[in-house]
């Protein structure tokens, strides 16, 4: 078979039983993996800079809550009705703790938590207010901007769908 | 030549048919999923939007809600039962700070509770600029019942879901 031949063939496979079954196959296959476990989302809006930034492509990793449990400083991905549309967050406490913020310093029961991921300056303020059972309280990396405009607080653990895969 | 004319008279009935079972004939779930797409298009507003138009799309939005509509907002403690000589005039004003305004239903998941009943749960981005220029976007979740008193489905209430709270 001729070097041109054989790319036909790859490009333009006669149709077979065995080809339609491959292709079958890796439909099937890309519709699991891009659709359900590591699903293509772009970024919109800015409340995650610099971390994210605004019109980046990431993957949201749904096996993230299989290997382990939620845990503060992680990047979770919520879901609102279901996953077309979701809120890009940083998990910053756990269930039964108490968050606060105090002239733009995030305090987790009454202590200061480092956040490194902070580049933007802060001036916030929140009365302290627990985080209920199964829910973490999340808040974006981009607090330059007044408190009532930014889109934060505690939330369900169910509705957590996964993490950004970088 | 005549069984040809035959042929194509035939296949012309037979899509005819086809198209006149597919409007005729559509499952309930379709027809929640039609209301979702007709309240969008007239909830939406284009720049410019003359005053028939106006009248039109609010006349719709009020002839789609049931008897005593009730809206229910927890972040904003609001709980209220509207007739439908009140809804016309809910939507214009929520409309009214806007030039352009699209409202979009995505993720809608609908269950059929009772017959004649049905529960959805969509999540609403809500886009637009408002009348002194600065751009206006919010996403929520919205859960909606419906019933279906005679051939067409009424809302009868909807509540905003707080996927985070402050």
């Amino acid at each position: 078979m001729t070097k041109q031949n054989r790319l036909r063939q790859f490009f333009f496979p006669s149709l077979r039983l065995k080809t339609l079954a491959r292709v079958v196959l890796v439909a099937l296959i890309a519709y699991i993996f891009f659709g359900h476990t590591c699903i293509p989302f772009r970024i919109k809006g800015r409340s995650m800079e610099p971390t994210y930034a605004n019109g980046h492509v990431n993957f949201c990793w749904t096996p993230y809550h299989i290997f382990s449990e939620p845990a503060r400083y992680d990047v979770a991905l919520i879901r609102f009705a279901g996953k077309k549309v979701m809120l890009l967050k940083r998990i910053v406490a756990m269930e039964d703790e108490t968050v606060e913020f105090r002239d733009g310093k995030l305090l987790v029961d009454g202590k200061k938590i480092e956040e490194p991921y902070l580049k933007y300056p802060c001036n916030w303020n929140l009365a302290p207010r627990k985080v209920r059972k199964d829910h973490v309280y999340v808040v974006g990396d981009n607090r330059d901007m007044p408190i009532k405009n930014h889109n934060f607080g505690q939330t369900s653990i169910s509705r957590i769908v996964g993490t950004t895969l970088w | 030549m005549v069984k040809v004319k035959y042929a194509i008279i035939g296949t012309m009935i037979l899509i005819a048919g086809i198209f006149i079972f597919i409007y005729f004939f559509q499952s309930e779930d379709k027809k929640v999923r039609k209301r979702f797409d007709q309240l969008s298009e007239w909830s939406s507003k284009d720049q410019g939007e003359d005053h028939f138009t106006m009248a039109g799309k609010i006349k719709n939005i009020g002839e789609s809600c049931a008897e005593d509509f009730m809206l229910i907002i927890p972040e904003k403690s609001i709980v209220r039962k509207y007739s439908p000589k009140e809804i016309p005039g809910l939507a214009a004003r929520l409309r009214l700070p806007f030039i352009t305004l699209t409202v979009k239903f995505n993720d809608i998941q609908i269950e059929f509770t009772k017959k004649k009943k049905a529960k959805a749960v969509a999540t609403v981005i809500f886009s637009g600029s408002r009348k002194e220029g600065e751009p206006a976007e919010d996403i929520f979740e919205v859960e909606c019942s419906l019933i279906k008193p005679e051939n067409k489905w009424l809302f009868s209430s909807a509540e905003i879901v707080e996927v985070l709270e402050k």
